[in-house]
């Protein structure tokens, strides 16, 4: 009885150990915080957890790509939808500052005009009531199975620009524009941290870090400063 | 009085626009670059002062053809024929950001009779002019669905050798330096491609200080306007009028109406075969100077060059 | 320079595209469309103009990737709007277009020179060019963002 309850014991704990927190604060090489940096969590030899293979919405209005990068896990489902009131045509692109990385999914998307657009089309002109298409298709669906980035385009605006990346592991995240990113559920031991940023040319220096009850915390810097976004 | 408080007034906002500057120069000293980004011909020349803007008049505008994000330089060389007199003029200015602009200019007048009736033959008035302009607000040329005009700030800080003049200058209460300050509002009005500018200046200059500042009638500085208006006639291309009016410091002077003093106008040519060099032709009026000895009003001509880089 | 591939060709689009801030210009009134050669000349001239922003070492970067063909049918219809033609374009705000690049003013100067030799090749005249160029110049404000 006594150790029947140690064993149980023991496996509840085991069970509870797995909840790992890894916390990943990144800033760039001029030390400010870095958003918008993909965070891969590697726990070489765990169990992974059964594949969830969720819809992730990627909504297109007033221009841009909305999250303009968008981390998933494999297997997962882009559903791009466009709210802004003018068709955009939808496509992968190489991702990388040269564009040397090919995507890791190819597809082209025509989607056409929203209804009501999400943001106001121009703030000089009244609205102008356009022709609208019988069956109108505003939105589609891409499954993603294989990892690594893929860039966003539209082959009308060239200055719409976004980014996926599908993760090769189960734990990963993007960092917020404090550059903190949260990742859960990490088993414990070892794990390795890796960073991606679209406009890197190099890759990031990979980081080790035990993870298990108490909240591992990493700080990292890039190894270049990416360009300002404005908002 | 109340010019007295108000050239205080233009005096203190100068000095804290002069404060201002360092900080508006840091604020993208690193991202400067040499460039001349400005559309042609919309720099301006230099004027005699050496500040850009008209042949007589200091514009708002910033010397040379950096914009916004990049730093300018120019030089120029000015030689003035009036009937009874020469005038040489050779200088430099910078600018950066198209918000600040110094300049040093350095006035060569050759005297020539009139030296040699007054005893002084050979006798060459120099002046040495150090300014600074600040663009306050306002673009001149992009702004086209607007009133508002680019308006600048100026100061011009004149220093005299009178030479062998110097006696006579101090016994009419002349002295031998001087600050004019001023504000200049400039606008192209691009629909039918016209610029017209507009300048207030407080000044005691006589003969835009060739006769030292202040003088026996006055020896307060006085708000002086000026007017430019030109046409373009092609890109490279511009026609137009200046006129500048003056004080009279040294009339009445021991010497009667001898130094009375006038207006100055002219009408120019300016030619600006590329972003590189201007040259400016103009039929120029400068009135009468020391009537007492040259009766006949200063009329000739005006030829200037202009290098930016 | 941005790794993104720069789009300024919607620099023009947008140029055009919200000049109604001043409806002073007179709508009904074509004669400056007539002037540019209505629509058959704003076609060529926008062809023109395409070669010469290609052509010119400060623009290439800005265009030599885009949808040349989208940013110059743009450029007609916001043209033909803008100087009382009979077209109506309704598309992305200049902002919007241009937010994802970095153009500074001198970019938008550099631009305005290109349109000019483009506009004297096609003849148009001096007073014509500048009063097209009075209503796309307020434009720099929505485009002009950096610094």
């Amino acid at each position: 009885m006594f150790r029947s309850s140690i064993l149980l014991g023991l496996s509840l704990a085991t069970w509870a150990a797995h909840a790992g927190t890894v916390q990943v604060t990144v800033v760039d090489r001029d030390g400010r915080p870095a958003p918008d940096v993909v965070v891969l969590i590697e726990a070489p030899g765990a169990r992974a957890p059964a594949a969830a293979a969720p819809v992730v919405p990627i909504t297109q209005e007033g221009l841009r790509f909305v999250p303009t990068l968008t981390v998933v896990s494999l297997g997962s489902t882009l559903r791009f939808t466009n709210k802004d009131a003018y068709d955009h045509h939808v496509r992968a692109m190489p991702s990388g500052p040269l564009g040397g990385i090919a995507p890791a999914k190819t597809f082209e998307l025509r989607l056409d005009a929203a209804d009501e657009a999400a943001q106001q089309v121009d703030e000089y002109k009244p609205p102008v009531p356009v022709k609208r298409k019988a069956n109108p298709v505003r939105s589609a669906d891409v499954k993603v199975d294989q990892p690594g980035p893929i860039g966003l385009g539209c082959h009308i605006h060239s200055s719409m620009r976004g980014q996926v990346y599908v993760s090769p592991t189960p734990w990963f995240g993007k960092t917020d524009a404090q550059g903190i990113a949260t990742i859960d559920n990490v088993p414990d031991g070892p794990v390795q941290v890796n960073l991606w940023h679209g406009e890197q040319l190099q890759d990031q220096a990979m980081q080790m870090v035990q993870s298990g009850a108490a909240p591992a915390k990493v700080s990292a810097q890039l190894n270049f400063t990416p360009r300002r976004r404005r908002s | 009085m109340l010019l007295n408080r108000l050239l205080g007034l233009t005096l203190a906002s100068a000095a804290s626009a002069l404060t201002v500057v360092p900080a508006f120069a840091q604020e993208s000293a690193s991202n400067l670059r040499w460039g001349n980004g400005k559309l042609l011909l919309t720099g301006g020349v230099s004027s005699i002062d050496g500040a850009a803007g008209g042949g007589l008049t200091p514009w708002a505008v910033t010397a040379g053809y950096a914009t916004v994000g990049q730093i300018g330089a120019t030089a120029h060389a000015t030689h003035v024929r009036t009937r009874d007199y020469r005038l040489n003029v050779f200088g430099v200015a910078v600018s950066a950001n198209d918000r600040v602009e110094l300049s040093l200019a350095r006035q060569d007048f050759d005297t020539r009779d009139t030296g040699t009736a007054l005893g002084l033959p050979g006798l060459k008035l120099k002046q040495d002019i150090a300014g600074v302009k600040l663009r306050l607000l306002g673009d001149a040329v992009l702004d086209s669905d607007s009133w508002v005009p680019q308006l600048a700030l100026g100061v011009e800080a004149k220093t005299l050798d009178a030479q062998g003049l110097a006696p006579v200058l101090e016994a009419l209460g002349a002295k031998r330096r001087g600050t004019d300050v001023y504000l200049s509002a400039t606008k192209l009005l691009l629909a039918p491609g016209v610029l017209v500018n507009a300048t207030l200046r407080s000044t005691k200059a006589n003969q835009n200080g060739l006769l030292g500042f202040g003088g026996t009638a006055r020896s307060r500085a006085s708000l002086q306007p000026e007017l430019s208006v030109a046409w373009l006639l092609r890109r490279d291309l511009a026609i137009g009028a200046e006129y500048r009016s003056k004080p009279d410091n040294l009339n009445p002077s021991p010497l009667g109406n001898g130094l009375k003093e006038d207006d100055w106008a002219d009408v120019f040519v300016a030619w600006a075969p590329s972003k590189h060099l201007s040259l400016t032709l103009a039929y120029v009026d400068l009135g009468r100077i020391v009537p007492a000895v040259a009766t006949r009003r200063q009329s000739g001509t005006y030829l200037s060059a202009q290098i930016a880089y | 320079m941005t790794p993104i591939t720069r789009c300024v060709a919607l620099l023009l689009v947008c140029w055009l595209g919200t000049a109604a801030a001043q409806t002073t210009a007179a709508s009904n009134d074509d004669t400056l469309y007539r002037a540019f050669g209505g629509q058959s000349g704003l076609v060529q001239l926008m062809d023109d103009f395409m070669v010469r922003l290609l052509a010119d070492r400060r623009m290439n970067p800005f265009f030599k990737d885009v949808n040349q063909q989208h940013v110059k049918d743009q450029l007609v219809a916001q043209i033909c709007e803008l100087t009382g033609g009979p077209c109506k374009l309704q598309g992305p705000s200049m902002k919007q277009v241009h937010n994802q690049i970095d153009i500074t003013r001198a970019d938008f100067n550099a631009l305005v020179e290109v349109l000019q030799q483009s506009m004297d090749a096609r003849g148009i005249a001096f007073t014509d060019q500048n009063r097209l160029l009075a209503k796309l110049a307020p434009m720099h404000r929505d485009i002009v963002n950096t610094p």
